[in-house]
């Protein structure tokens, strides 16, 4: 797991006065755990090393920071024992993109044994056809035809 | 080209099993039975043609990044992604196309509150080279 942090916020209080972060932004609805791929957090290894920006903030009455000229919409907010606070840039997943943790190991485990050559043997589609109604026939049919046509 | 239709090994290959004979002994349950025909249509127009509209089928860049191979979504009902996808690949043999993965799993029906993975990513570099 990488952990690169964007911002890292340092201030002159303790750890248990800091109240829970929120931002202009409405950060907290928009948390999404980080699925790493090397080619995007090698860019943010480098950036973690020089900030090109640094300033004081303070809390504001209604316990906000601000962040000047944020680049971004969403951030995850990770939250340290001793005080420092890093948000990382988030961009919303499509619903595409949002799978079942294990739909994710399943397919883990199929890919890993497809690269060895290990699937199961072809499906007999010779009684499948049965099962649909007259409409989804049709449907078959029309793939089927389509599938002529572009041949 | 009619495409032979694999399944991924372990977990497709045993679900495909079990509700290929519950079917035959007719002991699905509905849930099930509604899956096995969403399956077997999915099966019979990827056979066909897997780039029939009806299963609007499309790369997951995300998934083809993680396992090094394109990775595909069809839809099991018509345009109605709520109502399953598939996740298939090209392969292993010319002609031939393995079903990874199905959506949602099997198991999350039945467990309250399951986990979910939400393959967010990061905004693109070039923006990210600005801060």
């Amino acid at each position: 797991m990488y952990n690169f942090s964007l911002l890292i916020f340092l201030l002159d209080c303790s750890a248990s006065f800091l109240p829970v972060l929120t931002l202009n932004q409405s950060l907290c609805m928009f948390v999404y755990s980080l699925w790493d791929f090397p080619h995007c957090c090698q860019s943010m290894q480098t950036l973690s090393e020089q900030p090109s920006k640094v300033y004081q903030t303070r809390l504001d009455e209604k316990k906000r920071l601000v962040i000047r000229n944020p680049q971004y919409t969403y951030y995850e907010v990770r939250e340290f024992t001793d005080g420092h606070i890093e948000l990382l840039p988030r961009v919303l997943a499509s619903p595409d993109d949002v799978l079942s943790a294990r739909t994710v190991k399943m397919m883990d485990t199929a890919v890993s044994h497809l690269n060895q050559g290990i699937v199961s043997s072809p499906v007999d589609t010779s009684l499948l056809f049965s099962l649909l109604d007259a409409d989804e026939r049709k449907e078959v049919e029309e793939a089927r035809a389509s599938a002529k046509g572009q041949a | 080209m009619k495409f032979a239709i694999r399944f991924g090994v372990p977990e497709m290959q045993e679900l495909w099993e079990r509700l290929s004979i519950d079917a035959k002994e007719g002991t699905l349950s509905g849930s099930d039975a509604t899956l096995y025909k969403r399956l077997a249509k999915a099966v019979l127009l990827l056979e066909a043609n897997p780039r029939y509209p009806g299963l609007q089928s499309h790369e997951i860049e995300v998934l083809s990044r993680r396992y090094g191979r394109k990775v595909w979504q069809s839809y099991l009902q018509n345009n109605t992604p709520a109502a399953g996808r598939i996740f298939w690949v090209y392969g292993q043999g010319q002609g031939d196309i393995t079903i990874i993965g199905v959506e949602p799993h099997p198991e999350d029906a039945t467990s309250r509150g399951y986990e979910r993975v939400e393959l967010s990513d990061l905004p693109p570099q070039e923006k990210s080279e600005k801060l």
